[in-house]
């Protein structure tokens, strides 16, 4: 399960560090990788700039992707991941604050597996944060590592 | 000069003038009636030309005969005055030389021969001798010989030849009269002393009267010739002529009568036709005088149409002057009002223009307040409760006591950014309306409300097939909001009741959800609707304070209106319509 990476693309530390104590008081011991911003998200999904010459068999078990980021937002992450065939099949669940419809027709129209607001309720986030990491972890199947071109 | 003489003188010519028109006119009428009577007059004018023929012809008649006995008498009397003076030259001189005498008494007598005298009398009674009224003697107012018959002149008519005779002894005196009831002709001539006769009268024994002169008028010689005789002869003639005229007359009369029946039937056709034509000729006069009579009530109308029309046409000038100053005053108006239109929408584009930016503003701001503003409370409620986990027990009861209201706080700042997104969302939100039916939405409101609180006990009474047309999403939060508040303000009744349906309200349609729940106090039924107004405890009754305000939105939008009647403790009516 340790080599089950989940990608955290987060901005605020407040809400990185709520994501980290849920994860933990959950027990999922996973890696989590964070990208502040849209940018690092990509070059770390892409082995780019910062992510360079990363190994690009392991790609992340779970995107936990936030909307409001500084640079490329999380909508304009998602299209460019899913245009991808490296990381088209790459489950992703966005994870935000607002429930604005708008958000939420268009994370689904670029291909989002799932949509998730984050309690203000620390408990009920953890909650929430228990129910995914049980279901993309464990129970969800993933596509394969290599997918036949 | 008098009154009188005056009037005579202008009488006179006026009597003048009157007579000589009474003859006109008589003239005129005259030659009216001939006109008229044509064929009469012809008639008339053919009897009097045959009674002129006739008489004329009746006088050639007389004439004829008149001149046929005179003819016939001068030739008796020069026969036998021929025949004696032959008989006295060649027989009795003769035989006077050989001593042979004429006398008078010769029957008795041998050698004795008649006297030429007494041959010319008998011969003239011989001559006439089977003709009865003829006459043919010698007369003589002198006596005759011896045994002669006894002369003289015995009537008027031989008294008056005589006489003639003596101024005239070469001519015949002649004259029609009655004898012994015949009309007769007597002609008488002279009988004038020869040579032989003087020598004879003068010298014989026997002669009366020996004193006469050759030349001399010694008696005359008188035919009476009877000319009816002559007339029955004549008359034959005569009547074969009048026959003749009388059948001409008698065809003429019949060629006559065809013409005249034939121009009677021709005249009768005439005036037949003459009478169609008439008649024909009357209706159409009638039917002339009835379009007059119409053309002149027509026109009598045309005439007051005019009249009406010009006086209507004048109200009507007078009626467009006055209204066309008013057009042009508010043509003037309009113009203004178009003005300050135009200014106005330039405002109002400018206006648009800004509510757009300003609804972007609201949306980018309700986006970030959706994103940036929950951030904060959820890093509070966060580490808050990760202060109460991880540093308990050097916390007193009061310190988290502290925390757990900070908390709370949080979270239900929390609700208050989520219900004005809400409230800012629906004001945004396109509507989409269709008929749908509200009471299986309230049904279905109503069975969630009771899935979350399936100890509760209320009476629902929802009326059967309310239908709305509206935006059917829009519609539910409305009902979830009334419906909400009916459910949470009969929390406290011993037994509730939510009832929904639809009704007449002063004269609208209108739908309404009662209870008989808290209700409220109407003097604060103006903040009922407002934007975080609340007319109960949050401790007593928990809420936000935007529902009401969000379903007046929602019904506004729809272009209905909402009101609400209540009391407290007595329950609250809210009545929308859409």
């Amino acid at each position: 399960m340790t080599n089950k990476v989940i990608l955290l693309v987060e901005d605020h530390p407040d809400d990185e560090e709520l994501t980290m104590r849920a994860l933990k008081k959950n027990n999922i011991k996973n890696e989590v990788v964070v990208a502040r911003d849209g940018v690092e998200a990509l070059e770390y999904l892409f082995g780019t700039g910062a992510h360079a010459g990363r190994d690009m068999s392991h790609m992340p078990q779970i995107i936990l992707l936030d909307l409001k980021l500084p640079k490329i937002d999380g909508l304009e992450v998602l299209r460019r991941l899913r245009a991808d065939d490296r990381t088209k099949f790459l489950p992703v669940v966005v994870l935000t604050s607002s429930k604005e419809e708008q958000d939420i027709v268009k994370s689904y129209q670029l291909g989002a597996n799932s949509y998730v607001r984050k309690p203000v309720d620390f408990q009920e986030f953890t909650q929430a944060v228990q129910n995914l990491g049980l279901y993309w972890l464990i129970l969800n199947e993933s596509a394969p590592e290599r997918v036949p071109v | 000069m008098p009154v009188s003489e005056l009037t005579l003188r202008k009488a006179l010519p006026l009597q003048v003038l009157g007579l000589w028109r009474k003859f006109v006119n008589r003239v005129l009428g005259g030659l009216e009636i001939l006109h008229k009577h044509t064929i009469l007059v012809l008639t008339v004018l053919f009897g009097l030309c045959l009674i002129v023929i006739y008489f004329h012809i009746s006088h050639l008649k007389t004439q004829m005969v008149t001149a046929m006995a005179f003819r016939g008498a001068d030739i008796y009397i020069r026969a036998l005055n021929e025949m004696r003076t032959w008989y006295t030259v060649e027989v009795v001189q003769r035989l006077h030389d050989q001593g042979i005498e004429a006398s008078a008494g010769y029957r008795d007598h041998q050698g004795k021969i008649p006297l030429p005298e007494t041959l010319s009398r008998n011969m003239g009674r011989r001559l006439v001798g089977g003709r009865p009224g003829e006459q043919l003697r010698l007369l003589s107012p002198y006596p005759f010989s011896q045994g002669g018959d006894s002369g003289g002149l015995i009537d008027a008519f031989q008294q008056e030849a005589w006489e003639f005779f003596t101024e005239h002894p070469d001519e015949p005196f002649y004259r029609l009269e009655q004898v012994e009831g015949r009309e007769s002709l007597r002609f008488a001539k002279a009988d004038r002393m020869q040579g032989a006769c003087v020598e004879c009268h003068n010298g014989h024994p026997d002669s009366p009267k020996r004193d006469w002169r050759i030349g001399q008028v010694g008696g005359m010689l008188e035919v009476v010739y009877p000319v009816d005789s002559l007339e029955t002869v004549v008359g034959m003639n005569w009547q074969e002529t009048y026959g003749l005229m009388g059948m001409l007359v008698f065809l003429w009369m019949g060629g006559f009568g065809l013409v005249v029946l034939k121009l009677g039937r021709v005249a009768s056709e005439l005036e037949d036709q003459v009478r169609e034509r008439t008649g024909a000729l009357q209706d159409a006069n009638k039917h002339l005088e009835l379009e007059i009579h119409e053309r002149q009530w027509a026109e009598e109308t045309l005439r007051q149409a005019k009249d009406t029309l010009e006086k209507r046409v004048q109200e009507r000038t007078g009626k467009l002057a006055a209204s066309n100053a008013e057009l042009i005053r508010e043509v003037a108006e309009r113009k203004r009002a178009e003005d300050d239109i135009r200014k106005l929408n330039s405002q109002l584009v400018q206006r648009s223009a800004q509510l757009e930016a300003s609804n972007k503003e609201l949306e980018a701001f309700s986006y970030s307040v959706s994103h940036d503003l929950r951030a904060p409370l959820r890093g509070i409620d966060g580490f808050s409760q990760a202060v109460l986990e991880d540093y308990d027990e050097k916390l007193d009861e009061s310190g988290r006591s502290y925390l757990r209201r900070v908390r709370a706080s949080s979270q239900r700042m929390s609700q208050l950014i989520d219900a004005m997104l809400n409230l800012a969302r629906l004001t945004r939100a396109e509507i989409h309306t269709q008929t749908f039916d509200m009471s299986a939405v309230v049904r279905a409101v109503l069975d969630d409300f009771q899935k979350m609180e399936p100890d509760r006990q209320v009476e629902c009474l929802v009326a059967n097939n309310v239908f709305a047309t509206a935006d059917p999403q829009l519609l539910r939060a409305v009902l979830e909001n009334l419906l909400g508040n009916a459910w949470k303000f009969t929390r406290q009744q011993a037994h509730p009741r939510i009832e929904f349906g639809h009704g007449q309200y002063k004269g609208q349609s209108a739908y309404f959800v009662t209870d008989n729940g808290a209700g409220f106090d109407m003097t604060y039924v103006h903040k009922l609707f407002g934007a975080f107004q609340r007319l109960h405890a949050y401790t007593e009754y928990p809420g936000v304070g935007v529902g009401l305000a969000t379903v007046h939105r929602i019904i506004q939008r729809h272009g209905g209106q909402i009101w609400a009647e209540g009391a407290v403790g007595k329950g609250a009516t809210f009545h929308f319509t859409l």
